[in-house]
């Protein structure tokens, strides 16, 4: 299958250009061909078709977020670009896995039941949350209540009434109750991001 | 590929825009605020009355721009593409804001912008329309 430069290049003008519509036709042409070559050249060293997808999808939404970071100018294909932003990601991506398996080869998978549904929880996150609460948990819970803030937060709760009743704060009236629950929400996420700065 | 592959590829293309509601720069974020995370292709055909495709294409699309101007042409040349009606999106568009600016998806509120710049060309609209 054959994918035509200049209609590529077509296409990237028009991401440059700030065209919003581009990016669905870069996907269209690009994302397949962008996912086989992934398997092509990484499949023996563990990248599975979900992965191949993840590895595609991150490289064209990359590209079209930031469409200068490919200079048209200096030679060189638009997808053969987005194929060597692809590799670079999928060596990362295998040494990651290697790190970590290396590292947790020794621990044991937690079966978690809640609800009479199991999970399984990867020795890494275990440890990775036991380690950073031992380490940094004074850092992140800091007032009363932001133990419960910090635990919705990470179940990605978007609905403000658990934060809430969490609080204690159901009493006010709406107006007030939500913007206390954004206030508690915003601190915690930004200790979360300022300790991710340093880590 | 020919641009029908989003037709004959429906599901890999349904799996890229359910993993780009957690970017905000692209309209499958907005249609996942505006639809409370549900962005199946069935939901998105009946919010927006349009083939399965269409759909598919409009949520992979960016969001329209801040600037006021661009918001009014980016609009309408997102709707002309993906085949919806203008009005119809541009309700869903500031749905989205709104919620986005209520800090509903925990994202930045420099979607003010564009909240402003869309109620400004519905406003413009409806007096058009008188």
């Amino acid at each position: 299958m054959s994918l035509d430069p200049e209609k590529l290049a077509s296409i990237h003008a028009r991401l440059v250009d700030g065209d919003p519509t581009a990016s669905t036709d870069l996907f269209e042409i690009v994302y397949g061909p962008l996912i086989g070559h992934a398997l092509k050249r990484h499949r023996a060293f563990g990248v599975n078709h979900d992965q191949a997808e993840d590895l595609a999808l991150k490289a064209l939404a990359d590209l079209v977020e930031q469409p200068a970071q490919f200079d048209p100018t200096k030679g060189g294909s638009l997808f053969g670009f987005l194929c060597m932003v692809v590799d670079g990601d999928a060596i990362n991506f295998g040494k990651m896995n290697k790190n970590r398996a290396e590292k947790f080869s020794q621990h044991a998978v937690e079966i978690l039941e809640v609800g009479g549904n199991t999970y399984e929880i990867a020795p890494e996150i275990r440890i990775d949350a036991v380690h950073i609460m031992e380490k940094y948990g004074p850092e992140i819970i800091v007032d009363e209540g932001d133990e419960k803030v910090l635990n919705l937060y990470l179940q990605e709760e978007r609905d403000y009434a658990p934060y809430a009743r969490a609080l204690g704060i159901e009493h006010l009236a709406p107006k007030e109750r939500n913007a206390e629950v954004k206030r508690r929400k915003d601190r915690i996420e930004m200790r979360l991001k300022r300790l991710r700065k340093r880590l | 590929m020919t641009a029908d592959t989003i037709s004959t590829n429906p599901d890999l293309f349904e799996r890229a825009v359910a993993s780009l509601t957690q970017r905000p720069s692209f309209m499958a974020h907005l249609l996942s605020v505006a639809f409370a995370g549900d962005v199946s292709t069935a939901r998105l055909v009946a919010e927006l009355d349009c083939a399965p495709a269409s759909a598919i294409r409009l949520a992979l699309m960016r969001v329209p721009r801040n600037d006021r101007k661009m918001f009014r042409e980016d609009v309408d040349r997102i709707s002309e593409a993906a085949g919806v009606d203008r009005m119809l999106l541009l309700a869903i568009i500031r749905q989205a804001q709104s919620l986005i600016a209520f800090g509903v998806d925990g994202s930045a509120n420099d979607q003010q912008g564009m909240l402003l710049a869309a109620r400004d060309v519905v406003q413009r609209s409806d007096d058009q329309e008188d």
